[in-house]
This record gives C-alpha cells, sequence and structure tokens, in this order.
C-alpha cells in the first residue's frame, strides 16, 4: 500500500507530478489524472494502462533520456524527467493520428503491396524513417550515465518472483547452495502482492528468501534469453546511480522457470482504447498504489473469475455496472478514452472497462531455449512439455492454476479493422483476415507478413489471439495451428545493453605521450593508436607533411615509432626445426647475428603474414609479425608445434618491446652517438642484427630497411621507451631528424616497391605471381603450403603484382579499376603520389597477358581514366645500393 | 552459441574465449599425390554427429587443444591436450 | 647509471595528480591524494595500485612437471610446463639464479630443462585490493573470482583484453593482480576505475601499501 506521508515529485512533459513513494512512473501519472500513456506504432492512436505488469508495450516513454522505459515497472523518483514518446505535439493531440484516416491506403503488408519499384521506396523512405520506430535513441555522450555488462555464476537461477519462484529459491538455497533469483517487478511476491487474499503468504515467503544468506535476488530484471549452457542474459534497470542498465551475463547449472501467467485481452471493437484495462491492472491499482481506477465500470469475464475483481471494485468505490460474457461485446466507444460499451442487449454508459481475460503462461524463454509446448485444451494454454536438460518450470507457466476462460478457438470472431490483437504494431483482427486471405494462413508466415508477435512485447499480447483467429478462419485445431517459433530476446531489450560500456580497449606505445607532444595527427590500427602523420608549423596540411617527413628520411635522417609490430621470442632446441616447416624461407642455417625476411603461408600457398627473424644464438630466435597478425601467427606457430615434441618455447613479447626504425643517410651518423657499437657496413652489414647499449638501454639492432634507407630497427625494454626516443631525436637534432608516420613509411616502401602484406595482397595471392618467388625455398624436403606452392611454381600465372606510373599527374585511389583495351584487368593496391619520381606510382593487381613489363594500362580516376606504365622494378634505388652504404 | 568447452586447464569455460580450429586431419606425406593434398587442404567432412576439432583457447591459457563435439547438438564428450 | 624506468602508466598517474617516488629503479606513484586515506578506502572498500615494477618470469621446458620454487617469489601455473614467477625487483637475480641451477639431466639427448624470459616489460601489473574487489571484478571479466581461491591464478578477458588474475590476498583482504599487455594497460586501468566508481574505487599508491604494512 502506497504510504501517503511520504511524497515528491517528478517531471513529465515539463509538468510537476507528484508522486508517492511506493508508486511506478505509471500509478503516478494515472493518479494526476493522466489516461493516454502512449500512441500507437502505426495508426497513432492513443493508448492508455493496458497490463500494468510490464508485458505490453501501452505505458513506453522516455525516462531521463533513455527511451521506451516500461513505465509501470519503473519506480517513480524524486526529481526524474520524463517524456512522452511517439506523438507530436502532444499525447493529446498528435497530429500523426490522421494516419488511421487512411488505413485503407495502409494495408497489411503494405510495404510489400506500394513499394514495388525502386523509385518508390527512394521517395518514401526519408518520410517513413521520420515516422517510423518508437522512441529515440539517445545521442553517444549525451549524458554520464551509462550502460554495464557483468557476469554471475550460481548453482541454480530462478526467473520470477512471485510464490513458485520465491518457493523454489528458498527450498534450492535451503542446503547453502548460491541461488540467483531474478524478478521484473519492483518487489517480489507475484500476484500475491495485489491479489490481497494470500498477501500474508508472500511476505512470509520474502522473508524467508532474504534471510537464506546463499540466495541473491536480483530485483527490477528480466531475463531475456536462455541460451546454450544455460546462460542467462539479465537486464536489469538502475543498478545503481551511475547506470541506466546492467546486462548480466549469468551462468547457472540448473535453471528454473517460474515465470507465472499473465493475462490477455478480448479483440473486439475499440478494445485498445484508454480506460480498457485487464483485471490485474485494476487490481494493482487498487492494491499497490490505493488508486481509484474509475467511477464506473463493466466487467467483461466468463466464469467465476469476476468474483474477486467485482469485490476489489466495490470496496475501492467504483459503481459496477454490468458484468458481460466476451461474447456479449460488440464496441467499446469514445473517441480518447472509453465512454460506454456497444453489446447484443443494448449500450451501457461508463469509463472503465475490466477484462478479466484469459491467463497465458509466460513460456517465451522455455519455448526459445528448446522446450517443446504442447495445446492443452483444458486449461487454455500451449503448455511446456519437453524441457531442456536442468531446466525446470513450476507454477503457473507450467500450467498449476490456469483454467481456460474462453472457447478456443473461438466460435465466433468480429473482424474488424480496429478490433486489435497486436498492440505493439497495430495488427487487427481484419489484417489478419486479410492477409490469410492472401494465402498467408499459415502460423510462421501470418507472423512475418503481419508483424504479429514481433514488436516490443514479443508476442506476449497477441500470440494467442493470433493463433485462436488462425485456428478458427482455417478450420484448424489449436494444435494443427501451433505457436510460432519463440527466439530471444523475450521479451525486448534495449541496444544500449547489449552494447555495453562505452569501453573499447586501445593499445598505446611506450613512446604515445612523446608523439603527443610532437603533434601527432593519430590514427587506428586495430586497437592501436598509430601517429599518421607529424603536424608540424613548416607544414600546412597532411601531404606537406608527409612529403616533409619523407624527405627527411630520402636526405637526411627519420625515425618512425614500430612499437605495434608482433614480437616472438623463440627458444629452444628444435626452434630452427619449427621455423623451417612454417616459414617458407629457410631458418635452421640462418647464422647467429644474421636477419632473414619470410613469408608465411597456409597448405593453399597463400600469403598469410610476412616478417623478419632475427637469429640471437643457435636456440634463440626473435621474430617480428605485421602488426595485426601477431596472435594469428603465434597461434599458427603453436599449432604446428603440436605433437611434434619438439623443444620450442615461443613468448610473446610485442608488449614489452618498444621499437624504432632509424632511417636515412645519416642514420648511422645519429646511432653512433648513442653506443659503441660498431655500425660501419663491414661489421654490421645489411640484414645483420646485434645486441649492444644505445644511451646505456640493452637493445637490438636489426639492419634493415623497409623504407630504402641505410637504417636499423632498435629494439629495447618498453620501459625506456619514451627515453630512448627522446635520447634518439636528441642525437639527430645536428642532422635535422624528423619523426615520421605511418603515411610517408608507407609512400617510403611503396617507391621500393616493398609489399605489405594484406593491403597489396589477400586471401588469392600467392609468392609466384606477387613476384617474390624467391621467397619460397622449394628445395626444403617439406614446409607448409610447399605442396601448392610447387604446383603454382610450375602453373602460368593469371594475375600478376606489378609496379606501374601514371603517365601524367593525376592519382589514382587505392582500389581503383585498372583497364586494357577497355575491358577490366585489374584493380590498383596502393598508389601515392612520389616525390621522387615526381608522378604517382603505386602496385597493382593485372591479369598476367597484360604485365608485361613497360606496357600501357589504363586506370579509373575521379570518373574517368588516365594511363600508366607497367615498371618491373623498384621506383626508388633498384639495386637496393642505398640499403648497403 | 553460448556452450560450455571444458579447457583441461582452465575448466569450463565459454565457447566465446575459443577460436576453432577446424576438424582434426592427418596431414599428408610431402610427396602425396596433389589429390591428397586437394582434399586435406580444401574438403570438410561436416559430420552431422560427433567429431574430432581443433579449439584454441585464446581468451585463456592460450594452448591448442581438441575436443570431441557433438555438431547438431553442441555437446562437448571431452576436450584434452593432444600429446 | 641507466635511466629510470617508467611504469607503463607513469604520464596518466601524472595526469591524474599522482605524487611520484622512486622504487627499486621504477618511477611509480607514491601516492594519488594521501596514504592514509588511500589505505583506508582499500580496506573499507577497494582500492587500485599500479605494481607493474614487480618482476615478472615467465618459465617453460620440461624440467616444470612440477611447480618451480624459488625463495621469496610465487610462483604460478599459466599452462602445461608453463609457469610466471612474480618477485620484488631485489630478488630478480637471485631467484632466477635459483630457477637456473635446476638439475640438468644427465641424459645429455634431452633439451635444457627450463627456458627464463624476463617478462616485466611486457605486462602492466595492477593490484585491485579490498572487500569490494569481487564485485568490481564481476563487472569487469566472466572469471568466477569467487572460486579462485588465495594464490590461485586464472587467464581471461578482463574490460575486452586477455588477463592474467593471480589472486593474492593483503592478510584478511581479499586482493587480486591483474596482468595485462604493457600497451593496454591504460584502457584496462581506467575500466577498472570505472566499473569501481559505484564501489567507492581509488587508486592508491605505493606509499599506501607501506602504510597497510606497517599498520596491520
Amino acid at each position: 500500500m502506497a504510504d501517503n506521508s511520504d511524497r515528491f515529485t517528478f517531471q513529465f512533459d515539463g509538468r510537476t507530478i507528484e508522486a508517492r513513494s511506493g508508486d511506478t512512473v505509471a500509478s503516478a501519472l494515472y493518479r494526476a489524472g493522466r489516461r493516454i500513456f502512449t500512441r500507437s506504432f502505426k495508426y497513432h492512436r492513443p493508448r492508455g494502462l493496458l497490463c500494468l505488469a510490464g508485458k505490453c508495450p501501452n505505458c513506453m516513454m522516455n525516462v531521463d533520456g533513455t527511451p521506451n522505459v516500461r513505465a509501470c515497472i519503473t519506480p517513480a523518483r524524486e526529481g526524474m524527467t520524463v517524456r512522452h514518446q511517439n506523438a507530436y505535439p502532444s499525447l493529446e493531440n498528435d497530429w500523426l493520428s490522421l494516419v488511421q484516416r487512411f488505413d485503407r491506403l495502409m494495408p497489411v503488408g503494405w510495404y510489400y503491396k506500394t513499394m514495388t519499384h525502386q523509385w518508390s521506396w527512394h521517395a518514401a523512405e526519408s518520410y517513413i524513417r521520420q515516422v517510423a520506430g518508437l522512441g529515440v535513441a539517445p545521442q553517444p555522450g549525451g549524458g554520464s550515465k551509462d550502460y554495464e555488462h557483468a557476469w554471475m555464476h550460481a548453482e541454480v537461477a530462478v526467473i520470477g518472483g512471485g510464490p513458485a519462484g520465491l518457493q523454489a529459491a528458498v527450498e534450492m538455497a535451503h542446503d547453502g547452495s548460491p541461488v540467483v533469483l531474478i524478478d521484473d517487478q519492483p518487489e517480489l511476491g507475484g500476484h500475491l502482492r495485489y491479489q490481497k487474499r494470500a498477501g500474508a503468504v508472500a511476505s512470509a515467503l520474502v522473508d524467508q528468501l532474504r534471510a537464506t544468506p546463499s540466495a541473491q535476488i536480483i530485483s527490477r530484471s528480466y531475463c531475456f534469453g536462455l541460451y546454450e549452457g544455460n546462460l542467462l542474459g539479465v537486464v536489469q534497470a538502475n543498478p545503481h546511480g551511475g547506470a541506466i542498465e546492467r546486462l548480466i551475463h549469468l551462468r547457472a547449472k540448473r535453471v528454473v522457470i517460474a515465470t507465472g501467467a499473465y493475462e490477455v485481452p478480448f479483440t473486439f471493437e475499440n478494445n485498445d482504447l484508454p480506460g480498457v484495462m485487464l483485471s490485474t491492472a485494476v487490481q494493482r491499482l487498487i492494491h499497490l498504489h490505493g488508486i481509484k481506477p474509475g467511477e464506473r465500470a463493466v466487467v467483461v469475464a466468463t466464469g467465476a473469475p469476476p468474483d474477486e475483481v467485482a469485490e476489489d471494485l466495490s470496496q475501492a468505490g467504483v459503481e459496477l455496472v454490468s458484468i458481460l460474457a466476451p461474447s456479449e461485446v460488440i464496441a467499446a466507444t469514445g473517441a480518447t478514452h472509453v465512454t460506454g460499451l456497444r453489446t447484443k442487449s443494448g449500450e451501457l454508459s461508463c469509463d472503465l472497462l475490466v477484462m478479466c481475460g484469459q491467463r497465458v503462461p509466460d513460456a517465451g524463454l522455455l519455448h526459445q531455449a528448446g522446450g517443446k509446448l504442447v495445446w492443452n485444451q483444458d486449461r487454455g494454454a500451449f503448455l511446456p512439455a519437453e524441457l531442456p536438460a536442468n531446466v525446470s518450470a513450476v507454477g503457473e507457466v507450467a500450467g498449476a492454476w490456469l483454467a481456460r476462460a474462453m472457447p478456443l478457438p473461438p466460435e465466433r470472431v468480429s473482424f474488424h479493422k480496429r478490433s486489435f490483437v497486436c498492440f505493439c504494431s497495430d495488427v487487427s483482427t481484419a489484417d489478419l483476415r486479410d492477409a490469410m486471405s492472401e494465402g498467408f494462413d499459415h502460423i510462421e508466415t501470418l507472423k512475418r507478413y503481419t508483424t504479429l508477435t514481433m514488436g516490443p512485447c514479443q508476442g506476449r499480447m497477441c500470440q494467442l489471439a493470433g493463433i485462436a483467429i488462425c485456428a478458427h478462419e482455417t478450420g484448424r485445431t489449436m494444435t494443427e495451428t501451433g505457436v510460432t517459433t519463440a527466439r530471444p530476446p523475450n521479451p525486448s531489450v534495449s541496444l544500449g545493453a547489449l552494447a555495453g560500456p562505452r569501453h573499447h580497449p586501445f593499445r598505446r606505445t611506450p613512446m604515445h605521450d612523446a608523439h603527443d607532444q610532437s603533434g601527432a595527427a593519430w590514427m587506428d590500427m586495430g586497437d592501436w593508436k598509430r601517429p599518421r602523420y607529424y603536424k608540424t608549423a613548416s607544414c600546412q596540411s597532411e601531404q606537406a607533411c608527409v612529403e616533409e617527413e619523407y624527405r627527411a628520411v630520402r636526405e637526411r635522417v627519420g625515425i618512425i615509432d614500430v612499437s605495434t609490430l608482433g614480437k616472438l621470442d623463440v627458444k629452444g632446441r628444435d626452434a630452427g626445426k619449427l621455423l623451417d616447416k612454417v616459414y617458407t624461407n629457410r631458418f635452421s642455417d640462418l647464422k647467429p647475428g644474421r636477419v632473414r625476411y619470410s613469408v608465411l603461408c597456409d597448405e593453399a600457398g597463400i600469403m598469410l603474414d610476412d616478417g623478419t627473424i632475427s637469429r640471437l644464438a643457435d636456440d634463440h630466435y626473435f621474430i617480428t609479425t605485421t602488426t595485426g597478425n601477431l596472435d594469428f601467427v603465434q597461434q599458427w606457430l603453436e599449432w604446428w608445434l603440436v605433437g611434434t615434441g619438439w623443444d620450442v618455447h615461443i613468448t610473446n613479447v610485442t608488449g614489452g618491446r618498444a621499437a624504432v626504425n632509424l632511417a636515412g643517410p645519416q642514420a648511422r651518423d645519429v646511432l653512433h652517438a648513442l653506443t659503441a657499437c660498431d655500425l660501419s657496413s663491414r661489421a654490421f652489414p645489411y640484414m645483420a642484427c646485434r645486441e649492444a647499449d644505445v644511451a646505456e638501454v640493452p637493445a637490438l639492432l636489426l639492419r634493415i630497411g623497409f623504407v630504402g634507407e641505410t637504417g636499423w630497427e632498435i629494439h629495447f625494454p618498453a620501459e625506456y621507451g619514451e627515453f630512448l626516443w627522446l635520447k634518439l631525436l636528441e642525437a639527430g637534432k645536428p642532422f635535422d631528424i624528423r619523426p615520421f608516420g605511418v603515411e610517408a613509411q608507407r609512400l617510403l616502401r611503396l617507391e621500393k616497391r616493398h609489399v605489405i602484406v594484406g593491403v597489396d595482397t589477400d586471401a588469392l595471392s600467392n609468392p609466384y605471381e606477387a613476384g617474390m618467388a624467391w621467397v619460397a625455398k622449394l628445395e626444403k624436403p617439406d614446409f607448409i603450403g610447399r605442396n601448392a606452392l610447387s604446383r603454382q611454381a610450375a602453373a602460368a600465372a593469371e594475375q600478376r603484382l606489378v609496379g606501374f606510373i601514371m603517365n601524367d599527374a593525376s592519382l589514382p585511389q587505392d582500389g581503383a579499376a585498372i583497364l586494357v583495351g577497355g575491358a577490366l584487368a585489374g584493380r590498383v593496391t596502393s598508389a601515392r603520389y612520389s616525390p621522387g619520381n615526381g608522378k604517382a606510382v603505386g602496385l597493382a593487381w593485372v591479369s598476367a597477358k597484360s604485365s608485361a613489363a613497360g606496357a600501357e594500362i589504363e586506370i579509373r580516376v575521379n570518373g574517368g581514366t588516365a594511363r600508366a606504365r607497367i615498371v618491373e622494378e623498384a621506383f626508388y634505388d633498384p639495386a637496393g645500393d642505398r640499403l648497403r652504404m | 552459441m553460448s556452450f560450455l568447452i571444458p579447457c583441461p586447464h582452465c575448466g569450463n569455460r565459454s565457447v566465446y574465449e575459443f577460436r576453432f580450429g577446424g576438424e582434426v586431419k592427418t596431414r599428408p606425406h610431402p610427396d602425396s599425390p596433389a589429390a591428397e593434398w586437394m582434399e586435406y587442404t580444401y574438403t570438410k567432412a561436416n559430420e552431422a554427429g560427433v567429431q574430432k576439432e581443433w579449439w584454441f583457447h585464446r581468451l585463456g591459457c592460450r594452448q591448442w587443444l581438441q575436443a570431441r563435439r557433438n555438431t547438431t547438438t553442441n555437446e562437448v564428450i571431452e576436450a584434452f591436450f593432444p600429446e | 647509471m641507466p635511466p629510470t624506468r617508467h611504469i607503463p602508466l607513469l604520464h596518466a598517474h601524472e595526469r591524474a595528480g599522482a605524487s611520484l617516488m622512486e622504487h627499486h629503479g621504477w618511477k611509480v606513484p607514491a601516492y594519488f591524494t594521501w596514504a592514509q586515506k588511500e589505505a583506508e578506502q582499500m580496506v573499507r572498500n577497494a582500492g587500485l595500485g599500479d605494481l607493474s615494477f614487480m618482476t615478472k618470469l615467465d618459465l617453460k621446458g620440461w624440467g616444470l612437471k612440477t611447480p618451480p620454487a624459488a625463495g621469496a617469489s610465487r610462483s604460478w601455473s599459466l599452462g602445461p610446463q608453463h609457469y610466471l614467477v612474480t618477485c620484488e625487483p631485489p630478488q630478480r637475480d637471485e631467484i632466477a639464479a635459483r630457477l637456473r641451477s635446476f638439475p640438468a639431466s644427465h641424459d645429455l639427448s634431452l633439451p635444457p630443462p627450463l627456458y627464463i624470459t624476463d617478462v616485466t616489460s611486457v605486462y602492466a601489473q595492477f593490484l585491485l585490493a579490498g572487500p569490494r574487489s569481487r564485485e568490481i571484478l564481476g563487472k569487469l571479466t566472466s572469471l568466477n573470482v569467487s572460486a579462485l581461491e588465495n594464490l590461485g591464478c586464472g587467464q581471461v578477458s578482463l574490460a575486452h583484453v586477455h588477463s592474467i588474475v593471480l589472486r593474492e590476498d593483503l592478510r584478511e583482504l581479499p586482493a587480486f593482480h591483474v596482468l595485462v599487455s604493457r600497451e593496454y594497460g591504460e584502457s584496462v586501468w581506467d575500466a577498472i576505475l570505472h566499473a569501481g566508481h559505484e564501489f567507492g574505487l581509488v587508486p592508491f599508491g605505493q606509499k599506501a601499501l607501506e602504510f597497510l604494512g606497517g599498520a596491520a
């Protein structure tokens, strides 16, 4: 019972509403005189409270910015802001309600019937997008509130806090087993809360459960899915002040479904008018909130059920006009609220129409989890028959206490455009008849064609009536008609809850803050943040910056953070054997202190990754992988290791090693200032590696040249990342060193015709067609992909990866089509303006017959075509002299 | 998909934590005829019933394991580290 | 004299107002507000500290059929014949030496019994301690932390990142080390603090740990 002494206020559509403790948003608004709570989805008809149990779509509102909140199960809180939705300008006066005048133009399936030409959808789309849908999604970043995720583990999960669920939870938790009880109402007790004769039983059970230490109660939460392995998707509303909803992944060894049953409305003309309510909703208003629901009531019911409701109404001071059987009712009358009832025996005046409807087991979860539902004629319900392992059902959902309230299928159906079956998307009995007459008379096709059971209530209000009408119209039995397949979510769940917190993991290199200081323009590469280029005072645009960085590397010295490279430390006696088996190149004969490049292929000969492998000692190698492929490469190596018995141990040290590439004609001078290591080409030639201290930091130096200049890739402990980066910049100052980003690196490597696996190659690229035949050592007795590669080596290439240089100043985009003689002959994989050539250069896949060096091709550029010439060798320093200087 | 795989090191864990590695097959001898290699590389038995599969526990111990799984029910009969 | 080592979140801690101190050659937060308050918060609710300076050794090899034991260190089983050994930085060399002194087999055909890789730099290591720490972890990971006993460990996705969770209670206070690859450190630290906000989680510095050690 609501406590009259404790009152507070909240805002609804700019007006102050008084609420009492124990109120829900809906009950407070009802007490304040509100009768229209929402407007319907299609016709914008006024809708009022129907179920008051969170089962129907009739009270969805925007609460504190969150759309589609069911006002009837949301406790009112001091200061909350509630707004109506799906009506403009107001609930009372909704311009879009004019739509229902044109309902003849909107027959069932009208999208399919009207949008028969492409142009018709294009013409209508923007209008439909504006008026369709419910609520408005909140703007991201629009508030401090968040959706959350959590994980829980329990021995037993009980779904439903009514008498059956409470009893089950008390019994299961009795021996100390962890039990979690999920209930969607503001308070536990189920129907005992408002069917007052048994009220004391509920509170005794609740007290008993609260006193059980191993039982955990999660109130105001609903289970929207029961998945394999007894994973329950549970959404909890407002778990704490900072969260809108919390999605709980609950794993339970056993699940007890005690979701009970709910009441559904009768179908008659204008059965959706505000003031037409389910009897349980009326009882909730009276007993939970102390509200007199109306002045003059007509009760529609069969048999005994109305006695208790009639007594409740009279106790609340409501005049009981009449009790009628549903077959007597023709139509409710009224414009925006019920004012009377047209019956077979005349007109009645009333402001409240109470429906003692059929009680339907809330078996959606059981059904979607794989349970079978079987029609039970006596109870008038589809009841669970076969349940999945470790799932059980108790109470009303299993059929206890249920009785049939009317003939099913019905003897007579009044087909009318305003006799609603589905309240979510305004599907009427007439719509169902029309759809069936068009041939959609199977319950599953009827559902898809009319969208029956597909709205926010997920069929709770309409499924039974839909099946009954389908059975009636087709002359089949309820069993023959059957139920539509239930799938999660059950009921609807917000996308925000599924998406979870606005937290996306990111990876930062040890030099991140230093890059920030240098003006880095960031780009995302997977989860990594990498400088794309550095903004400086001397350059105005990205292109100007990239060109400055490019010139620094080609003419002086540049430095790039390559810490994102995957780094694997491989130890063990048989390490060389494993690398020989998995990589196409040979590594067992690599001498310590040397580096070798290789690609990695699958058994089909497709290139999966590339990288350098350095031999640090007889039983110690160091592998680098491309930034995005680290996990794959490590798993691939480990996989081929399983079962060999070889002594190989792979440790991922990516996070632990910072890495930079110092490159350019003066790179040696810069590095020389910081290390005692002999950097001369005689002592430290191209493709060699050395371990040495650089600025007192222990480092591994690899002399390799992705960008085509003399340079060193320096790997060192991440905790010195920033220190050594700054030291190198300082040592490079006399040489006007520039940090360079990914974009300059891509340009520099492209001039060298160095391929990026995954950019210039794809899932169809083998090394032969990519022009990298040298990397596959077919003379090795066996390696992954050897069989396929040896066939590819012998076969004629179908396409080839070639370099091209433009004839004019145009710059094709990556992915641009290549034409030869007007026919499609390939595509560009990378293209950049090359300052060294004064024109754009690139790499492209071209059909083999058109790929001869010097051949002319046409490339699509800006809607037209531009001519280019195929070039066999690198665009810059083809002999590679600069790498060896 | 939310079934559990009993990882021999980590215990029962959600399949979400694992990467599927395909059916367990025997790699042909390097000199086997092309047809045998084609069969190995491209053909899958795709058993409707219990089959032996590779799984990698990527969000756990990061080990490759083999499991016998009923592909029609997703029941994992056993999971083990292959010798 | 080698330069001071930077923990992964050094600058993030600075931005959060931490006062820094040197601890075994590493620059670490001494305190964020003041030590006593941080320690009290940890005992009452929960605290999050950055212990990335802790030495971490990755051990693999056939000799690890039984857990390695070496002085003042903890060893955690990460897989078959795969352990992580953690210790304070000053003990590193002694412990590594003792691990290496593993009796080699007389069978010369066998490879070395043990390979050690220092992975101290590979991981960011955070300590989440306090009575509410389990509830906080419940918002970050599917690992059943209630079933994780003291000195037990698990590997799991935490804040969408592969993590190693080591339980090492501070006397009666439940405490969990969370290890993630270093580059994810800031992302995971933020996610833990965010998840713990409703439980009163605050970051703590090295001084708060010392305070707790002295007070108990």
